[in-house]
């Protein structure tokens, strides 16, 4: 990790034009560590996409003479169920497979609307600041206050369970970060002398901030939500793992760790595989996520 | 001037706390699910009768206002009502599982800080020696992992594979120990029993470091980059070019400095440690509050999750105020 190279600040993106992204790739293909991570997360979208195709079997084909049949590597596995089987004789390559959807889906969609919904607020609270600025500064402060997790438990408990739920659960309290992030952007940069000028010109406040304002954000942007993603994937899985995160019949990497629990003394696999497939992929985005952090926006790397 | 500032941040969180109680409150009873339709539904053979004698015995048939009234009424007085699944009062639930949580809590914070810090320290001074390379790749494996994961790894490992650990509670059933402050290892001390010791001690090693085990990985990355950052200052360099040795730089004009981050970052996570507690309490059927939660929200039993949610509010605001003052006494700079 190359946290605290002294790397100098890249040039401000508003006067590079269009290469910011240009040179982000090329300097992703430069981190070895980043495109690691970037390779990961492609693999485990194609198998999400592609779940149908590549599952050997049915994730919720229950086969009872063989269950419990341990992975095909280990004595008594069988090239039939390559990860072997769970308690009800479902094949665990399948139901991982097909898991990789759950907590794509949710990871992916939770930031997004967090973000779109964190950035909106924030930026019209440092722009106009005022009431609305009071308001909604006041209700993030108070969310912050409570535990993610607890809140999260008790936002499932009351929605029921889902996968659209549990992108509300998870959102109601990830945008804050973003509303943050931005409504301290625009409040610092208000007053520089480039939005003075656009104000000037009679421009109005939403094209100034989307045209003058919102570039210098987009690359710490870009860093919270990939690494927002692995958080919640993670805060899914807890979710999950609780009972509290999909139905039961729908296959999640969580609720099948929990499942394996009270047969880990005989069938290792059903607990451990699902969270391999978990660990490798917020892994994946975690080395991204910070490869970029590194690469666009040294100053991001004091907080964390 | 400081006590000052201390019951002022406590009385500006008293709001907040209200708020929190009257969410939870009124919250819960949104909640999909009846709490005597679940308790009943188990029993078999209920009558419609049964059911509405025990809602009116619960005072689940008044309307929401008066239950809110009586709710307030009781808790001005200590009494937070019955749990409807253990037939206990909350207040006694309350204190049974509490000690457990914070014995955990803290079992997991000292486990981050004592290895954390050094580890982290350490790497900041030898950079890409190899300890850091590899603490550094632990530590980023450390915030990629589910925490309840890494427990079910180190059942599988500690105690179902080596038998060295066991696998739930916190002490062994067949010993008795006389409870003083409720936190096992304490008790045991205190009381001079050894045996109740160990039990308590291996009971509480796969919890505690599951539980610890992201935190201690924010701490190690997160001094070892002020650590970096503070080496790097020109009083640091003044330092060492008075002659003073490496280690009393480091030390004495450093350490201070880099704290200070480390202490911030440990502060905002001990949310993860009150609300992490919750997954790691239910791998391990450790008896705390953070289980108590999640059952009695699968049980909506409202009285124990108004209770519960309470009493982590309470812990949660002394936390921060405590976090609060420590950064206060590192860095003189900044007032409460």
């Amino acid at each position: 990790m190359q946290e605290l190279s002294t790397a100098p600040l890249p040039a401000p993106p508003r006067a590079a034009n269009a290469s910011p992204w240009k040179k982000t790739v090329q300097e992703l293909a430069a981190h070895p560590s980043g495109l690691i991570g970037a390779i990961i997360i492609l693999l485990y979208l194609v198998v999400a996409v592609a779940a149908p195709l590549l599952a050997p079997y049915s994730p919720t084909e229950m086969d009872l003479r063989a269950r419990f049949l341990p992975p095909a590597w280990a004595a008594g596995g069988s090239l039939q169920h390559l990860l072997g089987t769970d308690q009800l004789g479902q094949d665990l390559l399948s139901r991982i497979i097909y898991g990789s959807r759950v907590s794509i889906s949710v990871g992916l969609f939770s930031v997004l609307i967090s973000l779109l919904v964190g950035s909106v607020l924030g930026s019209i609270a440092g722009y106009y600041q005022g009431w609305f600025d009071r308001i909604v500064s006041r209700v993030a402060d108070l969310l912050m206050a409570v535990p993610y997790l607890l809140f999260a438990i008790f936002a499932m408990a009351i929605l029921g369970p889902g996968v659209l739920n549990l992108i509300i659960a998870l959102s109601i309290k990830a945008w804050i970060e973003f509303y943050r992030l931005l409504r301290g952007e625009i409040i610092s940069e208000k007053t520089k002398e480039y939005v003075e000028a656009a104000r000037m010109l009679g421009r109005p406040g939403p094209v100034i901030i989307v045209a003058e304002v919102l570039p210098n954000v987009i690359h710490s942007l870009v860093v919270l939500v990939t690494l927002r993603i692995g958080y919640m994937i993670i805060m899914e899985a807890s979710l999950s793992f609780l009972g509290l995160g999909v139905p039961p019949e729908v296959p999640a990497w969580g609720s099948m760790i929990a499942a394996g629990r009270d047969t880990l003394i005989n069938a290792w696999w059903i607990s451990t595989l699902p969270g391999l497939a978990i660990l490798f992929l917020v892994l994946g985005i975690n080395l991204l996520g910070e490869t970029l952090r590194d690469i666009t926006d040294p100053r991001l790397q004091a907080r964390e | 001037m400081k006590t000052i500032k201390v019951v002022q941040r406590l009385i500006e969180s008293i709001p907040l706390f209200i708020l929190t109680i009257i969410a939870v409150f009124f919250l819960v009873r949104f909640m999909p699910g009846d709490p005597v339709d679940i308790m009943m539904g188990s029993g078999g053979n209920v009558t419609q009768e049964q059911i509405e004698q025990m809602r009116s015995q619960l005072g689940l048939d008044k309307p929401i206002a008066i239950q809110f009234a009586d709710f307030v009424r009781g808790a001005a007085q200590g009494d937070l009502g019955y749990s409807i699944t253990q037939s206990k009062k909350v207040t006694d639930l309350l204190v049974e599982t509490f000690p457990a949580t914070i014995e955990l809590a803290l079992a997991a914070l000292l486990f981050a800080l004592l290895i954390g810090l050094p580890v982290g320290i350490y790497s900041a001074v030898k950079q890409n020696s190899w300890v850091d390379r590899l603490s550094m790749g632990f530590s980023f494996l450390g915030i990629s992992m589910p925490a309840f994961w890494l427990g079910i790894l180190g059942i599988l490992i500690f105690s179902v594979s080596l038998h060295w650990l066991p696998t739930s509670g916190r002490l062994d059933p067949t010993l008795e120990l006389r409870q003083i402050t409720g936190l096992f290892l304490l008790d045991s001390i205190l009381t001079g029993n050894w045996a109740a010791l160990h039990s308590a001690f291996t009971h509480l090693v796969l919890p505690a470091v599951t539980l610890g085990a992201e935190l201690l990985a924010i701490v190690a990355r997160i001094s070892r980059s002020s650590m970096v950052e503070v080496l790097r200052h020109d009083y640091v360099q003044l330092a060492r070019s008075k002659g003073l040795k490496e280690t009393a730089v480091i030390f004495k004009h450093a350490l201070p400095n880099a704290l200070i981050p480390t202490v911030t970052v440990v502060g905002l996570q001990m949310g993860v440690l009150l609300g992490g507690n919750m997954i790691v309490e239910t791998v391990f059927g450790w008896p705390g509050l953070g289980r108590l939660v999640v059952q009695s929200i699968l049980n909506r039993d409202y009285a124990v999750i108004q209770g519960a949610v309470m009493l982590y509010g309470i812990t949660f605001i002394l936390a921060n105020l405590l976090v609060d003052i420590v950064y206060t006494y590192l860095n003189p700079k900044i007032s409460l």
